[in-house]
């Protein structure tokens, strides 16, 4: 099943809402979980679900984000010394302090993409001005927008040119056409994910 | 009635000026998504153009909630809203959006598109340098700073020419000026 295809059953399965509260859910487990296992554990889980639903799970970026994160606080060594190639030390603390950061900085950032759906509709007027945005960004990637170096700005401009008129003549109450889930059985699944993750920190708690 | 300050509806030409120019900004923060970089913050800025051009096209109340809008659809596009992500992009957003504003209407036309561009590229880094390091950086946030001011400069010089040629012959800002107006 290609990514597409899992991103449209994700969408029948889930209702955006539900999904949003349970992803908020499990973001307060990991920011309330001290212990890096855990964390790491979330983190895995919400790659999985990522990729379950058709978002893209780019392993090397996160990878290269990780060890970003993690060199950066070996910059400054704390604790005792590890490991030494020349001037660069790497210290125990520094390098634990990375790595939790890190952990929990990609965690974050795949509950968050696992739970936010671009039809998450916003309520209001500032909502309503969200929505008509989204619509107008995807009149933007629809477009075939060709550049031609020698006449960049025209062509630019042209296009934006167009993709306002059109636009402007548009009614702007048009209801989204996206179909959305609301079955028990994706409701029933986000309730157990979410329970999951307050699991170690409940046993902790109860120790 | 629209008030000059608040929030306009999307139905009103000024509100869909408001939505068009978000949309630049969605369209804008999902290319500079696609490249490459080492920290998910580390940003080019070009996100930032709209916000640019809106300087001169809306009043403050719609062009702070562009500023958030910015934020807030860019989260739910991404799927960045509950992660750190949004709140550097947040503080980033809001701290440029106020100094270019800010800018403008201190100095009014003494200070070119270049000059607020660049004002607002460096506060941004700057603040998102501060926040980095209280989340991730700690104390090396102090040796990582020059760089990502630099970079700021840079992307900042470099979007401040763009939208002073853009806007100088723009068809499509020439109209967006006349919608800004009602």
């Amino acid at each position: 099943m290609d990514r597409l295809a899992l991103a449209e059953r994700a969408r029948r399965i889930f209702d955006p809402y539900a999904l949003a509260a349970a992803g908020l859910a499990v973001i307060a487990a990991l920011l309330f979980q001290p212990r890096l296992e855990p964390r790491a554990a979330v983190l895995l889980g919400a790659m999985a679900f990522s990729w379950g639903t058709g978002r893209k799970v780019p392993v090397l970026g996160t990878a290269l984000v990780v060890l970003g994160i993690v060199g950066a606080n070996l910059l400054v060594p704390v604790g005792r010394v590890l490991a030494a190639w020349g001037p660069i030390r790497v210290t125990e603390t520094a390098l634990r302090e990375g790595i939790e950061k890190a952990v929990t900085f990609e965690a974050l950032i795949y509950v968050s993409k696992a739970a936010i759906r671009s039809d998450l509709r916003l309520p209001g007027r500032f909502g309503g001005t969200i929505a008509s945005a989204l619509r107008c960004y995807e009149r933007i990637l629809e477009t075939r927008i060709r550049l031609r170096r020698a006449s960049f700005l025209e062509d630019l401009d042209a296009v934006l040119l167009a993709i306002y008129d059109e636009e402007l003549s548009r009614s702007p109450d048009r209801p989204s056409a996206v179909p959305t889930g609301r079955g028990a059985a994706g409701t029933a699944f986000l309730v157990l994910a979410a329970a999951a993750a307050w699991i170690p920190y409940l046993v902790r708690a109860i120790r | 009635m629209t008030n000059r300050a608040s929030t306009p509806g999307p139905g009103e030409p000024r509100g869909r000026l408001l939505a068009f120019l978000s949309a630049l900004c969605f369209f804008l923060s999902a290319v500079e998504y696609m490249i490459p970089k080492p920290l998910p913050f580390m940003r080019l800025g070009i996100a930032n153009l709209p916000l640019l051009l809106a300087v001169d096209l809306l009043p403050f109340g719609p062009f702070l909630a562009l500023a958030a809008i910015k934020v807030l659809g860019m989260s739910l596009v991404t799927g960045s809203l509950f992660s750190y992500v949004a709140l550097f992009s947040l503080a980033g957003t809001l701290c440029a959006a106020l100094v270019m504003y800010g800018t403008r209407t201190l100095f009014r036309a003494r200070v070119s598109a270049v000059g607020i561009s660049v004002l607002g590229a460096v506060s941004s880094n700057a603040v998102q340098v501060l926040l980095a390091s209280f989340v991730v950086f700690g104390r090396a946030a102090r040796i990582i700073a020059p760089v990502f001011l630099a970079m700021g400069l840079a992307t900042g010089l470099a979007l401040g020419f763009f939208a002073e040629r853009f806007s100088a012959s723009s068809r499509w800002y020439a109209r967006a000026r006349k919608d800004a107006r009602g």
